[in-house]
Parts: C-alpha cells; sequence; structure tokens
C-alpha cells in the first residue's frame, strides 16, 4: 500500500473543530475554550458543546513566505487571528493576495476549505480558514 | 402531498479567466471564440477549493435560507461529476460539515451534469413516501477541462444546494418529467483526466433532443403551452444553446435570459441550469410558474415545473446571492488558472 | 558550609555550530562529552542528560541516549533524553540540577545536541512546525515565526517603532558574532543588508531569523567546585507557562512565560552583568530583555538602538552573538547560552576583560510556551 504520511485518526477525531469550530462551554462560569480543552479555570470539568459564530473581525495578520514542505505548492501563506464572538482564534487567511489593504479590525468569515493533502493517494485535509469579507484588492 | 423547495443556497468562486486568456495561450482567435459560446469568462476556484468545499458554503446557505436545523435533515445527496474521491462521498463530508444527524440517507450520483437535478427527484419521493422531512441536494462541479482543447473555454465552477421538503415552501415543485437513453456524446473513462467529446454529435442527438423530449413531455402532460410560464431556465454548456433550444421549443428571449449565468461564469456542470434557477430566485415574484429543464450527457434530461410561493422574497436576502458572487470577481492570468486548477503536473501535492 | 550555588560547572565544551554533514548524533555527542568531562577531571557521572529536539526526527532513534553512551565509551551511566523542544537544553540543565540536588553529591553530564542539517530546510520548517499546537496551528501551516512576526507588528505598532529599529538587533549580533570564532555567522551586517535580505513572515527579514544549525556543547554539573579553578555557580533557576494556543494570550506583546520564570528566579532588579537571551529571532531576544525586568515594557528596542546592552555597560546582552550569530541548534541551544555565559564570566577567549560576576541565561521553548532563567555567579 502507498506510504500515508498524514495520519486520518487525528484528523478524523478533529472533524468538529475543524468543519464546525465547535468550542466547548464551561457549564459552571460560561467560559468559551476553543480549542477545547477537559478542565476549566473555575474548576468544573463539565462543558457543553458551543459553535462559535462565523464571522468576526480580524486582529492581526502576516504572510508566511517560508513554509513547511506540506504547503510549499501554496506559499505564501497569510494567517490570521480573528475575533469570533469575543473567542481568538488562529487560521489561514484567503482569498487575500493584498492583506495590507485591510484595515484594522476588518470582517472575516469562516470558510470551510482544503488544508493539505496525503500526494495523490492519501487523504485530503479540510478545515475552517478565514476570508476577508472584502477590501483585499 | 405538495413538496418543493425549502431553501436553496449558491456558491461561486471569487476568481474569472477570460476566455481571450485562454485563446491567446492556445492560438485560437478570441473573437471567434467568444462568437461560438457567448462566454466571456470563467469562474475558478483557488487551490484549495474544491466540489466538496463548495458544497459546504451552498449547502450552509441553503440551511439558512430554509431555517431549519440541521438534525431535521433525513438526506444528503450530492450530484457531481469532478469528485475529489473516486471512492468517498461528498455527501459523507456533508453530514459532519452541516452538523446533520447520523441517522440520515446519504449518497453522491452520478448522470454528467443531470446528477445534481436527480438527486432533486430521488429527494422528492423520499419526501413524497415519508420516509424523509428535509433533504439536500447539491449539484457541485470544478469540472475538468483539457487544456488546449475547446471545452476549456467554457468548463466553471461552482456549487448550488436545494433543500426538498413538504412545509414552508418558498417554491412548489408541482410535476417532474425525465427523458433519457444511451447517447454517448460526452464521457470520461475511468482513470482519464479529462473528458472526451462528439462536437456535433453534443448537439441534436443529445442536448436538444433530450431537453426538447423532457421539456414536450411535462407541458404535454400538463396540459401547457410557453405562454404559460414566466421563466424558461435550460442547462447551460454554453449561451447559445440554451437560447436555441428555447427558439425550438417557443420560448421568448426575455424569459431565457433571467436563468443564464453561463456568460459570465461558464458551464457549472452539476450546478448549471439549478444556478439559474436560484438567480431567477432572486427576482421572481410570488406565482411565478418557471420551466427548467436540466441536461446530462451519456444522455438525459430531468423537466421541471415550478411554481414560486409568497415565502419566496422575505428568504432571498438571508444568505449570499447570485447576483451578489457574479459581481464579487477578481481576474487571473492563464498561469495562475493552471495553478489553481493544478493542472501543471506535480509529483505531490 | 552549605553550598552557595545550585551545582558548579566544573567542565564544559562545545563544537562550532555549523553544518556537519559528516558528522552524526554520535560522534558530535562524543566530542563533546569526553572534552567537557576531561576539562572536569574525569569525574564520576550519576547520568547523562541529552537534550535534543529532533533525535527521533532528523537522526530517526528512539531513546537516544543509549547510543550515545556507548559511542562515548560511557559504562553504565543511566542516560535521560529531555526534550522541550528549542528548550530542551534549558530545561535539562534545570532537571540535572534538581537530580544533583536530591543526589547531595556528585556530578551530571548534561549534552544538548541537534542536527537539523540531516533534512532540507522545507523539511526543518515542518519540524519546527512541531513547535506549535500540532491540531491548531502547525495543522494549517503555521511556523513559529509566522508568530513571532504577529508578535513583531503588535509590538512595533503599539511603541511606535519602525522596522529599522528593529533590524539593529541582527547588526548588533552580527557585530558580536564578527568577535567570536565559534559563531555561525562571522560577518558583520549593515543596514542594508538586513533591509535587502528577503521576506520570512512580514516583517520578519532573513537577518530576523536565527540559522538552523547542527551543534553539541556539553556541562560537567557538580555539587562542588573544582578547588583547581575559578568557580562558576548555577545560583538559581525559575520557570515559568503561558498558555499553548497563541490566539488565546492576552498580550502578543509580552512574553508571559519569561514574566514568570524571571519572578520565580528572582529578584532581578539592579542586576548587573552578562545576559543569555534567547533570540531565535529579533523579537524574542528584544522582548526577553522587558520580559526579564532588565528594562520598562516598551522600551528594549530604544535601548538597544542606545547601545546600552553593549560591552562595557552595566547589562552586557548577548556577547556570543546570540542565537542569531551563533546559530539555532534547537535542543541544543540552551546549553550553549549556558557556556557562553560560563565562558564569558571566566573572561575566555573572546571574552576577556569583561570582569563580570553574574549571569543571567533565558532559555525559552517555542513561542513562549515555557522559559527558564538561570542566574550565575562567579563563587569566591
Amino acid at each position: 500500500m502507498v506510504d500515508q504520511n498524514l495520519s486520518v485518526p487525528k484528523y478524523w477525531r478533529k472533524i468538529p473543530q475543524y468543519y464546525r469550530l465547535t468550542a466547548v462551554k464551561c457549564r459552571k462560569c460560561g467560559r468559551v475554550y476553543f480549542p477545547p480543552r477537559a478542565a476549566c479555570e473555575c474548576g468544573s470539568r463539565e462543558f457543553d458543546e458551543y459553535e462559535l459564530p462565523r464571522r468576526g473581525k480580524l486582529i492581526e495578520y502576516t504572510v508566511l513566505r517560508s513554509v513547511t514542505s506540506d504547503f510549499e505548492k501554496q506559499r505564501p501563506l497569510a494567517f490570521g487571528i480573528a475575533d469570533l464572538g469575543g473567542v481568538r482564534v488562529f487560521g489561514q487567511l484567503v482569498d487575500c493576495p493584498n492583506p495590507d489593504k485591510l484595515s484594522e479590525g476588518a470582517e472575516v468569515e469562516v470558510v470551510f476549505r482544503r488544508v493539505k493533502e496525503d500526494s495523490d493517494y492519501g487523504i485530503i485535509y479540510y478545515g475552517f480558514k478565514l476570508r476577508p469579507v472584502k477590501g483585499c484588492w | 402531498m405538495a413538496v418543493g423547495i425549502v431553501g436553496w443556497g449558491a456558491y461561486i468562486p471569487r476568481y474569472r479567466i477570460k476566455t481571450r486568456e485562454i485563446a491567446e495561450a492556445w492560438g485560437d482567435d478570441a473573437l471567434r471564440i467568444r462568437d461560438m459560446y457567448l462566454v466571456e469568462e470563467k469562474a475558478v476556484g483557488y487551490i484549495d477549493e474544491d466540489p466538496v468545499t463548495m458544497a459546504v458554503e451552498a449547502s450552509r446557505d441553503a440551511l439558512t435560507r430554509a431555517g431549519i436545523a440541521p438534525s431535521e435533515v433525513g438526506a444528503v445527496f450530492a450530484g457531481t461529476e469532478s469528485k475529489p474521491y473516486a471512492v468517498k462521498p461528498i455527501s459523507s463530508i456533508l453530514i459532519d460539515a452541516l452538523n446533520l444527524k447520523r441517522q440520515v440517507y446519504s449518497v453522491d450520483m452520478e448522470f454528467a451534469c443531470k446528477a445534481g437535478s436527480d438527486a432533486i427527484v430521488n429527494l422528492m419521493g423520499l419526501v413524497k413516501s415519508g420516509l424523509i422531512k428535509y433533504g439536500i441536494a447539491v449539484g457541485t462541479d470544478s469540472s475538468q477541462g483539457e487544456p488546449g482543447e475547446h471545452l476549456e473555454y467554457t468548463v466553471g465552477t461552482g456549487a448550488v444546494a436545494y433543500i426538498i421538503g413538504s412545509t414552508n415552501l418558498v417554491a412548489e415543485i408541482k410535476h417532474t418529467y425525465p427523458f433519457a437513453s444511451d447517447t454517448p456524446d460526452f464521457w470520461r473513462r475511468d482513470g482519464s483526466p479529462y473528458p472526451v467529446h462528439g462536437e456535433g454529435f453534443t448537439g441534436e442527438p443529445a442536448y436538444f433532443r433530450h431537453i426538447i423530449g423532457a421539456a414536450k413531455g411535462l407541458m404535454e402532460e400538463l396540459g401547457m403551452k410557453p405562454n404559460d410560464f414566466d421563466y424558461a431556465i435550460f442547462h447551460q454548456p454554453n449561451a447559445r444553446f440554451p437560447v436555441r433550444v428555447a427558439q425550438m421549443l417557443g420560448f421568448p428571449l426575455e424569459k431565457v435570459k433571467p436563468g443564464i449565468v453561463v456568460d459570465l461564469i461558464g458551464n457549472t456542470y452539476n450546478a448549471s441550469a439549478l444556478l439559474g434557477l436560484a438567480k431567477v430566485l432572486e427576482e421572481a415574484k410570488p406565482g411565478s410558474k418557471i420551466l427548467v429543464v436540466t441536461f446530462g450527457s451519456g444522455a438525459g434530461s430531468n423537466a421541471f415545473y415550478i411554481e414560486t410561493t409568497d415565502l419566496l422574497p422575505s428568504k432571498v436576502k438571508l444568505a449570499r446571492t447570485v447576483s451578489e458572487m457574479l459581481e464579487d470577481k477578481v481576474y487571473i492570468d492563464y498561469s495562475l488558472y493552471l495553478k489553481y486548477r493544478k493542472i501543471i503536473k506535480m509529483i505531490h501535492g | 558550609m552549605r553550598n552557595s550555588a545550585l551545582g558548579y560547572i566544573n567542565g564544559f565544551a562545545i563544537t562550532p555550530p555549523g553544518r556537519y554533514y559528516d558528522k552524526g548524533y554520535r560522534e558530535l555527542f562524543a566530542e563533546v562529552a569526553l572534552k567537557a568531562l576531561e576539562a572536569a577531571g574525569n569525574p564520576d557521572i550519576k547520568a547523562i542528560y541529552v537534550a535534543s529536539a529532533l533525535s527521533e526526527l532528523t537522526g530517526e532513534q528512539l531513546a537516544i541516549g543509549n547510543v550515545l553512551r556507548d559511542y562515548a565509551g560511557l559504562r553504565n551511566i543511566p542516560s535521560i533524553r529531555i526534550e522541550n523542544g528549542d528548550g530542551s537544553g534549558g530545561f535539562a540543565i534545570m532537571t540535572a540540577l534538581n537530580h544533583l540536588a536530591s543526589a547531595g553529591n556528585g556530578c551530571m553530564l548534561v549534552v544538548g545536541v541537534d542536527k537539523p542539517h540531516e533534512v532540507i530546510s522545507l523539511k526543518q520548517n515542518k519540524y519546527a512546525s512541531y513547535l506549535l499546537d500540532s491540531d491548531y496551528e502547525a495543522y494549517f501551516g503555521a511556523t513559529p515565526v509566522a508568530l513571532a512576526a504577529i508578535m513583531a507588528k503588535q509590538y512595533m505598532r503599539s511603541y511606535e517603532y519602525k522596522y529599522e529599529d528593529l533590524a539593529t538587533w541582527a547588526i548588533k549580533m552580527h557585530e558580536r558574532g564578527a568577535k567570536n570564532p565559534y559563531a555561525y555567522f562571522k560577518r558583520a551586517a549593515k543596514l542594508k543588508d538586513v533591509l535587502d535580505s528577503e521576506l520570512v513572515a512580514d516583517p520578519l527579514r532573513l537577518y530576523d531569523v536565527s540559522p538552523f544549525v547542527d551543534g553539541a556543547a556539553a556541562l560537567v554539573l557538580c555539587s562542588k567546585p573544582n578547588p583547581n579553578d575559578l568557580a562558576i555557580g548555577v545560583v538559581n533557576y525559575g520557570f515559568g507557562a503561558s498558555n499553548s494556543y497563541f490566539a488565546s494570550r492576552n498580550d502578543y506583546t509580552v512574553l508571559s512565560s519569561v514574566v514568570e520564570a524571571a519572578k520565580a528566579v528572582g529578584p532581578l532588579e539592579g542586576f548587573n552583568g552578562v545576559v543569555s537571551v534567547h533570540d531565535t529571532y529579533s523579537i524574542f531576544g528584544v522582548l526577553a530583555l522587558e520580559a526579564l525586568g532588565l528594562c520598562k515594557r516598551g522600551s528594549a528596542l530604544r535601548l538597544l538602538n542606545e547601545g546600552y546592552f553593549d560591552q562595557g555597560g552595566r547589562v552586557m546582552v548577548n556577547l556570543d552573538g546570540g542565537l542569531k550569530a551563533v546559530g539555532n541548534s534547537m535542543g541544543a541551544s540552551g546549553v550553549y547560552q549556558m557556556v557562553g555565559v560560563v565562558m564569558q564570566l571566566r573572561g575566555d577567549k573572546p571574552f576577556n576583560g569583561l570582569n563580570a560576576e553574574s549571569a543571567m541565561v533565558e532559555d525559552m521553548v517555542g513561542v513562549d510556551q515555557e522559559s527558564v532563567v538561570f542566574t550565575l555567579r562567579v563563587v569566591k
């Protein structure tokens, strides 16, 4: 069989987070965590699932030119930190060749995209990315 | 039981390439090409977009317009001819991307460009029989156009999703009529990267025969004439065919034009006519009578008679509209086109 | 009489960092281990601590201590491999000091060794990305320099600095490296060189990024000093942690794990002597100075540009050239830093005439994940 370089289970169990930004909300104090975690800072270990909103504001960004072997053909990669309903999330910025044209606090929406694939025969990883609603051109 | 559309969504990627760019790369006369197909430019997805990602975007918008919870969906069927996995369905990824429940019927369908509409027909059956309350039909394609071959001028990228149900309809699907045969006008062998077609053979024996067969069959059964319809939307491999078939059937141009999108985004295959319908739903008044006839090579057509309801206008602005997405565009050149479409031969992704 | 230090550095050795296509983990380890042991008078070693971030990734070796020990001819000494990314060195030293304390007496051998150049640059970047959150940061293609770039942007905007101000870090590190025979980059750099260099992650350019190097550095840590030599003691250490997921942090202009570590090792007010900060990227060097409390928040870059941290001042920073000029040997980097300040305290060439009696070493994991800060003194 072809050598599988990307783990399937490691991706599959994160599908709720990668596809739907499923965070956890502490039942006791209401604090929301993304990425999810096992225990709240208030001490409680009981959480409810909570999908982050798919619109937010861009806090900061950068464009990475020195990428890793997995992303060689996708360079450069733009990354941003977005505030989605009060929760800060890190992700790739897409559909934005000129991010320097963005104003601070620019509106972004969450989109569903391919992240990478394991050559021509292995699995395709999908996940969320951040797309500035306008202003990148 | 009245069955029809509860919500709909569409997705057209942002990038465009002008047919002129492609003609220049291959030494064709750009004006002659434009005249042949009446396609100015076509939509192109970014490297990280594919029929799955577009299906997710269109379906999410459809759910928003339908105003139903994902857990109420009982089936998701995806029609496509450009699946990223030959074996592993788009519909399975949609289940988790849309947070549908596990108890859901799901399958991908293939009948060239017709499968998206086949998904609609099948879901109508599941709804009518009471097996499901709502189902999502998706038509999504990022189809393969062989570089330097004429299909490259018209192959576009896009997706559309329709939620079929029997309550809170924005448009009722009052009648359907299929017409199919073994007509090899266009095909892609297993393992082959690009399709092969019969040029002129794709016209009369395929596209025209089946669309006319389905349209006439439907109108006869209903006792309706072209005058009775407000809109006629046909499958759009280019901008000339739907206009010609409309003429042949007796539909005036002004009833066909609103549903034509191919001139700006190319042939989106399984989305094609259904994208035209999505655009028409954005402008149609309640009580509009719409004829939609899809076509898939191989070959077959599904004709639908659809009537819009009072619920329609309030749903239009709840999500991205086709009109907005047609305007939201950025031009790329042929080199970026090759890179985004992954046509450049790589040893690894 | 109680020891005034947690441990004494009785022997040390380094290999000049570089690209060693002709030497593997074993050869590099043996070179420095045996030299350091000899310098310490070949004492009995209770344990070997191997600090390495990449031994599985580029050396394809688990439990590396076993093969290293064998190759160096050291028998029956337990070996413990410490991995904490590019902070492995500092954490190995910390662990060895703890072991020394519980043992009550004896010596420990700490060796940092890593070989990024067994693989090509794109692979090095991939392994560097393992320092970030694998599932939520590296998954999307992020590497540490991308996050460092975000910190640089926020810092420069908050305190109204221009990129030219930040470029000074590289210039000063190269200046120091030019005088250091074991630095990887021995050529001085001008502002134009920095500004013309390629963008890595905007605004950071090639000169802002320490180069990956293969390297090995060893320390012999003992509970008692060598009576025949200058006694350099590790007086204290402190360590701190920040939250792992970068976006969740409250302030992207502070290295909060270094702040915590400095608080734990403190008090550091009025410190004067030599300092080594872990400048994986120029901005990390700058922010570390503020986090250590050596200057007020927002002022480090200005003071750097005024020459405040140069040789001859009260607080002399990265006199060896830092990770920028010496190189980033990943797991070994913290041990190189320690050796550097030891040489500075001893006045060994090229660090003659400093007359420094105290030193501080800050080693950091990844992008402010965790840090350990050591204070050292010449013990009379």
